[in-house]
């Protein structure tokens, strides 16, 4: 466990006090502005402070909590209980194999590079926005998962040894890939002098959202939203996008340097909302996190959403209030199949530093077709006109995708939809055994060893 | 970049060589000059874990959730000279307590994020932080509080602070020092 190579990142230190009265520090994160001034000290300013900002509403069930037991320091009680308890904190504790240690990921793509273990550790800041208007809305949980050691021990992992993540993962690339991040520098080419006000969002598979935002690099920030950790189990193959990006990470780490000033590309995993067989799959699924209208306003007034295809007509779920609140607020949403991009004979744009230049795509599949993506997205007036002898052979339903309210199990149909939205009831969780009285978290629900597992047909619990 | 601040200080009797007081001082100790994402997650949900387990035992706290972008600049700095001028420490031994005279020690331990206004990170706490305000100095808060650390986004927090006080034995607060003007924002924890 000691060779976990530690994470490297953005909070600096900029006071300490280490004295017999008193023992603490103060960070900040670099690139998010200056530290405020010191101008007043606190308990004479907190002399007449009554403590809070908010207050009212539901108390709910807070007042249950103040002496429940904390997971798993204990030995567990006699007998179990079932409890829903989300994945990722429970990752986070004992472990990104929890209640599947010793299990297997399973790749589908192939190691091309010559690489250092120990960049994983400098995974969460080399793939962090280089613009630091972009950096509160980045999602560092992904890239959190491979150094990370858990603090507890789940009953039904006790016996086996806990393996870091990053002993499992390797780079990985697939032919998929190699075609979304062409797709993705051919966008970025496309748009190259025509990258104001505008914002991407990318929504393809995990590993093709890392490609098509590698593409991009350069031209585009990019903000990634990965908002789970891998699991043996999981239902959202996020080792996948985790070693896509682990093979990317070179490449976003120098280009990172290149975009301070560059429009974001946010970049989601389509898959984050997949079906889950809750008695095999463990719930690893999340939503996007995606800035406010408000907040997004400050830094585009255009989105273009890039989907797989150009025969889609909707955003995914969890992206419709947002979307909506994006149009009620003046900005433009347009949706993009990144299959409009096709190959052509020939190179496409390389860029500084690069040592061959990817396969050349554009919009239509032919050189003379790529201007009529101004003709599909007619954001910029000054762009070029595409030759009056060449049709517009390029079929996209996208284009004329327009946000609308819609009901589902993550949207509320509102044409003015709340802050907060829906999610299903036991979204992100995991159905877990505890034990009475400790609170003692002893294992998955349907784990094949657990004891409560072999108590009767109905799925009986009991202590075993 | 607008700014929200979410802050908490507990009080709770510190005995000498305290389980709580030796992970809190373990906890605060183990950061390194600098700190990534995932370090900074584990430190705070360490240390919320730990004053978690023991909220049963908090006597006084104060905790603040502040949307307004010039009172969380302000009130950063606040909580951050509480621990850079050492106003809230003693400036001499308060000596171990006597048991049969009565006497106690005191532990303050202190938190303070400076937010990144209307990420999710800000809005889960400022969710988390609507609370009917009889209820607001009730340890059931406390802790309902302190578990909302771990939905804590660290890439939207500009800045923190973590501070105990004492970290020696002999330099516990006294019931005299809790009585002083200063502290009179730590509020009876019921």
């Amino acid at each position: 466990m000691s060779e976990t190579p530690p994470e490297q990142g953005p909070f600096e230190r900029d006071g300490q006090l280490d004295k017999p009265g008193i023992v603490g520090a103060r960070w900040w994160q670099q690139g998010l502005a200056a530290p405020a001034g010191d101008p007043v000290t606190r308990r004479s300013a907190l002399g007449t402070v009554l403590g809070v900002g908010i207050a009212l509403a539901g108390v709910g069930a807070f007042l249950a909590l103040a002496t429940s037991g904390n997971d798993g320091d204990d030995d567990s009680g006699p007998a179990p209980s079932q409890a829903a308890k989300p994945l990722l904190e429970l990752q986070r504790d004992f472990g990104w194999d929890f209640s599947a240690r010793g299990e297997a990921l399973v790749f589908d793509g192939v190691t091309q590079t010559t690489w250092d273990e120990s960049s994983m550790s400098r995974m969460s800041v080399d793939l962090s926005p280089g613009n630091s208007a972009h950096r509160p809305f980045y999602v560092p949980t992904l890239f959190q998962s491979p150094t990370a050691m858990p603090a507890k021990t789940a009953e039904v992992d006790g016996s086996a040894t806990f393996v870091p993540l990053f002993k499992s993962l390797k780079p990985n690339k697939t032919p998929q890939m190699d075609v979304a991040f062409a797709r993705g520098r051919a966008l970025g080419a496309t748009l190259a002098d025509h990258v104001e006000d505008v914002a991407i969002i990318v929504d393809l598979p995990g590993p093709e959202s890392v490609a098509f935002a590698a593409g991009l690099a350069g031209m585009f920030d990019p903000v990634f939203l990965f908002d789970n950790w891998p699991h043996p189990r999981g239902a959202v193959r996020a080792h996948r996008t985790l070693s896509a990006a682990l093979y990317y990470q070179p490449l976003f780490a120098k280009r990172k340097k290149d975009t301070s000033l560059r429009p974001p590309v946010f970049v989601l995993d389509r898959d984050r909302l997949v079906t889950v067989n809750e008695t095999t799959e463990f719930d690893n699924r999340w939503v996007a996190k995606l800035p406010t209208a408000s907040q997004l306003k400050r830094l585009a007034k255009r989105v273009l959403y890039v989907t797989p295809q150009s025969t889609d007509t909707t955003e995914r779920d969890d992206l419709v209030d947002e979307f909506v609140s994006y149009d009620s607020a003046g900005i433009e949403v347009r949706m993009l199949g990144a299959d409009a991009f096709g190959s052509t004979s020939g190179e496409g744009l390389a860029l500084a530093g690069e040592t061959s230049a990817p396969p050349a795509y554009t919009y239509g599949g032919l050189t003379e077709s790529n201007a009529f993506f101004f003709v599909d997205y007619p954001w910029w007036p000054a762009a070029p006109k595409p030759p009056t002898k060449v049709s517009n052979s390029v079929p996209n339903s996208a284009r004329s995708f327009k946000p609308k309210p819609r009901v589902s199990e993550y949207s509320t149909g509102q044409a003015k939809p709340p802050s907060t939205h829906p999610r299903p009831a036991t979204f992100g969780t995991v159905p877990v055994m505890v034990a009475v009285g400790t609170g003692v978290v002893l294992g998955w629900r349907h784990h094949r060893n657990g004891s409560w597992n072999r108590v009767g047909s109905g799925g009986g619990y009991g202590g075993g | 970049m607008q700014h929200s601040i979410f802050a908490l200080e507990v009080c709770a009797p510190y005995q000498a060589g305290s389980a709580l007081h030796r992970d809190l001082a373990a906890i605060v100790k183990r950061q390194t000059k600098t700190n990534g994402f995932q370090q900074k997650w584990q430190v705070y949900r360490d240390a919320a874990q730990v004053l978690h387990a023991n909220a049963a035992s908090f006597v006084r706290g104060c905790w603040d959730f502040f949307e307004d972008d010039e009172r969380a600049q302000k009130d950063f700095a606040m909580w951050s000279n509480g621990m850079l001028t050492e106003e809230g420490s003693r400036r001499a031994p308060s000596g171990l307590p006597d048991p049969y005279r009565g006497d106690a020690r005191f532990l303050t331990f202190t938190i303070a994020l400076l937010l990144v206004q209307g990420t999710p990170t800000e809005r889960t706490l400022a969710q988390r932080c609507v609370i009917p305000e009889q209820h607001l100095w009730n340890r059931g808060v406390f802790a309902h509080l302190l578990e909302g650390i771990a939905y804590v986004n660290f890439a939207s927090v500009k800045g923190d602070v973590m501070y105990l006080i004492p970290r020696d034995e002999d330099w516990g607060l006294t019931e005299e020092d809790l009585r002083a003007e200063k502290f009179k924002y730590l509020r009876a924890v019921t």
